[in-house]
């Protein structure tokens, strides 16, 4: 299996947690594929900078709401 | 699966199906002449095969296909274009190799040709790996 990349992230907790936006959506508002929301969540990728306060401003949270790190 | 790696999957197999086509009609010929109508006709195989092959992928996922490449597609695309462009570097300086033992532009030409093929292979291989692994 490949090294799991050291930034950890709640984004299915928060997409479940704000009924249930489904990834399709999310991607849709941040700019990138359903694909792209999966990994994320499967901890298959780590978002640029960028799509990572896209995301947090989704959810109205502060960026270390939904990442963390785990290096 | 993605648009992309659904493509780079038919583009593999379409890869691989265009070298067996190239191996198997050079083998027989004497002398490791790359004959003209043999490397035309198995260019424009790979191109027929490539354009059927994206065709029959986007009419079942219109929309995927439609849709611009994201972060993580450019991402992926970028390492593999690279991690392929060294595969067909390596195979150039080994081409060379072949002619400067005196093999001949003959072998040198198959030597290229054959790079060619494997870092276009590399190529959707690690987009493959890279889209299932993680980049």
């Amino acid at each position: 299996m490949a090294k799991k990349p050291p930034i950890t992230n709640r984004v299915r907790e928060l997409r479940e947690a704000h009924g249930g936006v489904t990834q399709a959506a999310l991607g849709e508002a941040i700019g990138v594929t359903r694909q792209t929301i999966i990994a994320i969540e499967q901890d298959r990728y780590s978002p640029s900078l960028e799509s990572a306060f896209r995301i947090a401003r989704f959810f109205k949270v502060g960026v270390e709401d939904v990442f963390g790190w785990e290096g | 699966m993605s648009f992309r790696e659904k493509s780079a999957w038919v583009m593999a197999a379409i890869i691989v199906i265009t070298a067996v086509l190239y191996a198997v009609m050079i083998a027989p010929l004497p002398g490791a002449v790359p004959p003209l109508p043999i490397v035309i006709g198995v260019v424009v195989v790979l191109t027929i095969l490539s354009v059927l092959g994206q065709v029959a992928i986007a009419v079942f996922a219109p929309r995927d296909a439609n849709a611009a490449a994201d972060e993580r597609d450019r991402r992926v695309a970028d390492k593999a274009g690279n991690l392929s462009g060294m595969v067909l570097a390596v195979g150039v300086v080994l081409a060379m190799g072949t002619y400067l033992m005196g093999h001949g532009g003959n072998v040198m030409f198959h030597a290229v040709f054959v790079s060619l093929i494997a870092a276009q292979f590399a190529e959707y291989a690690l987009t493959i790996l890279f889209y299932r692994r993680g980049v």
